[in-house]
């Protein structure tokens, strides 16, 4: 049985069009990466993402998928930037022949802010949004079925990676491997990742075919089965949003609110 | 009884129930075929037998032992499961490595795990492509190759996933041929498949399912005498069963040695 990690509830957010819901991604992604205050982006999170993420009634999805992604990827930054942070800098302890370094540590709290506030945008935007009316909002905008398509398969890879991959486990366990503990994992990263990763090359090349086979590159402007609705308002939120986006950009070019 | 289903109630986590109060028991060395339409609940029943999935309410046990307990990797010297998707598993740079991959994991002895392997790949008509990579056969090679893969871990039972989609004449017949060996040797077997003729010629008892219930469970013959049920009148009848018909015969027949018992009956009492 499929799972499709957008959420089944209806809501405001649900119902706001796609597009309005990309340019809140972007923006606030934009504007945690230009600004460059260290708490800056946890505010942006509090303030901005997370009130949608409550008004859109998916908090119970949000934050497992939320924190399954962004856990691994923080540790790894503050691993990184603590330890090898390239500049002289304060050392705030020793472990053996390794420093921890403090402006190590606030450049890795910022980034990884950053990456919460990038991952907190999309999820929002892929747990309430129909790949599909995704899709139809950008075509209808006039935007390339082609670039619409990269757009929309990137935001689904990684849950159907993710399904394919339990799978993978599954059939892997069945033939008696074992997976727990840190040697269990080191031995299934084979049998687990050449799978997947043949499987996704594959189905690349198939899906490219049967989509074009049913007239994808065509040149023809095509015509839409359901009409995505959009409103004044949303439009001009969407100004709005991207004239925020472009003023931080501009303040971080202007080196303001440092 | 090797397997044993009790009130078995499968609810997804969006509301769905799969299975709505499934109870079966399978004695050690039968051959089984589960059928049933799209979404009738054959493929969470599968899921079950094997630790993948866990019940809402209800108990598998597997040689009297608690599967959802047991896990995955708890069951796999129980139960072997060839998987729908053979690509779901080929990882190996051959087809050899691939087959032994499942008895090495068991931690069986190089002697037994060469003696599998080569086993596996002889009854699946695969020694000339032991040094194959997986990734270069066909679809119904490969779909052999994952068979193998199970076969060579030596389970007492061996759960079949849609095993005929797929296949040529020549993969089939040479599945058929592979069960009757299995049965001989007192493995247990359970298919999950459509195909009708292919179940009537190679299990004893059929149990069908529809809306996570089983409608029947019996031989195959018995079911096909309803032909009226919904339970039958949902799946094309075995080609033997729809001559059989056609010719007048009252009782069916499900396979081509009754039809030609059944023919030569016929030509004694009719002179």
């Amino acid at each position: 049985m499929g799972v499709s990690p957008r959420s089944a509830d209806d809501s405001p957010v649900h119902r706001l069009n796609p597009l309005t819901k990309l340019v809140f991604a972007v923006t606030v992604t934009v504007s945690a990466f230009a600004l460059t205050m260290t708490w800056w982006p946890l505010l942006l999170f509090c303030a901005a993402v997370l009130p949608m993420v409550i008004a859109s009634g998916t908090l119970r999805k949000f934050f497992p998928m939320l924190l399954a992604l962004w856990v691994p990827i923080a540790l790894t930054v503050y691993v990184i930037q603590g330890f090898f942070y390239p500049e002289t800098s304060r050392v705030v302890a020793e472990i053996g022949p390794l420093e921890l370094k403090y402006e190590g540590l606030v450049f890795a709290t910022q980034t990884a802010l950053r990456i919460m506030v990038l991952m907190g945008g999309f999820f929002l935007l892929l747990l309430t949004t129909r790949p599909g009316a995704l899709m139809s909002a950008m075509t209808q905008r006039g935007m390339s079925p082609k670039t619409v398509y990269v757009v929309s398969a990137a935001l689904q890879i990684a849950p159907a990676l993710a399904g394919r991959a339990q799978g993978i486990l599954h059939a892997q366990q069945a033939r008696g491997l074992p997976v727990k503990g840190l040697r269990g994992r080191v031995r299934a990263l084979v049998p687990m990742a050449g799978p997947l990763i043949l499987g996704a090359l594959t189905d690349v090349g198939d899906r490219a075919v049967a989509m074009e086979t049913r007239g994808f590159g065509t040149s023809r402007r095509p015509t839409f089965l359901t009409e995505v609705p959009d409103t004044a308002a949303q439009r001009v939120a969407r100004t709005v949003m991207g004239l925020c986006a472009l003023t931080a950009v501009v303040a971080n070019v202007f080196g303001v609110l440092r | 009884m090797v397997l044993r289903i009790d009130s078995l109630i499968h609810r997804y986590p969006n509301g769905t129930t799969a299975l709505a109060g499934v109870s079966l028991a399978v004695r050690a060395g039968e051959r089984v075929a589960v059928m049933g339409p799209n979404g009738a609940g054959k493929s969470t029943l599968a899921r079950h037998l094997i630790g993948i999935a866990r019940p809402t309410s209800g108990t598998v046990e597997v040689d009297g032992r608690d599967a959802a307990r047991l896990g995955i990797a708890g069951l796999a010297r129980s139960v072997g499961f060839v998987f729908q998707n053979p690509d779901d598993q080929l990882h190996a740079t051959t087809v050899a490595k691939e087959v032994g991959f499942g008895p090495r994991n068991l931690g069986f002895p190089a002697d037994r795990r060469t003696a599998l392997t080569t086993w596996a790949l002889r009854v699946t008509g695969l020694t000339a492509e032991a040094d194959s990579h997986p990734r270069h056969l066909s679809f119904g090679e490969r779909k052999r190759v994952a068979l193998a893969s199970v076969l060579a871990m030596d389970t007492p039972v061996i759960v079949l996933d849609e095993p005929t989609t797929g296949q040529d004449h020549r993969s089939i017949t040479l599945l058929e041929e592979l069960i009757g060996d299995l049965h001989k040797k007192g493995k247990t077997i359970i298919a999950i498949t459509h195909d009708t003729d292919f179940c009537a010629e190679n299990f004893d008892r059929i149990v069908v399912l529809a809306d996570g219930r089983v409608r029947w469970d019996g031989p195959v013959e018995r079911w096909l005498e309803g032909a009226q049920d919904p339970s039958v009148s949902a799946f094309e009848q075995p080609q033997m069963t729809r001559l059989g018909r056609r010719l007048g015969w009252p009782a069916p027949v499900v396979t081509v040695d009754g039809f030609l018992d059944r023919l030569t009956d016929h030509a004694e009492t009719t002179g």
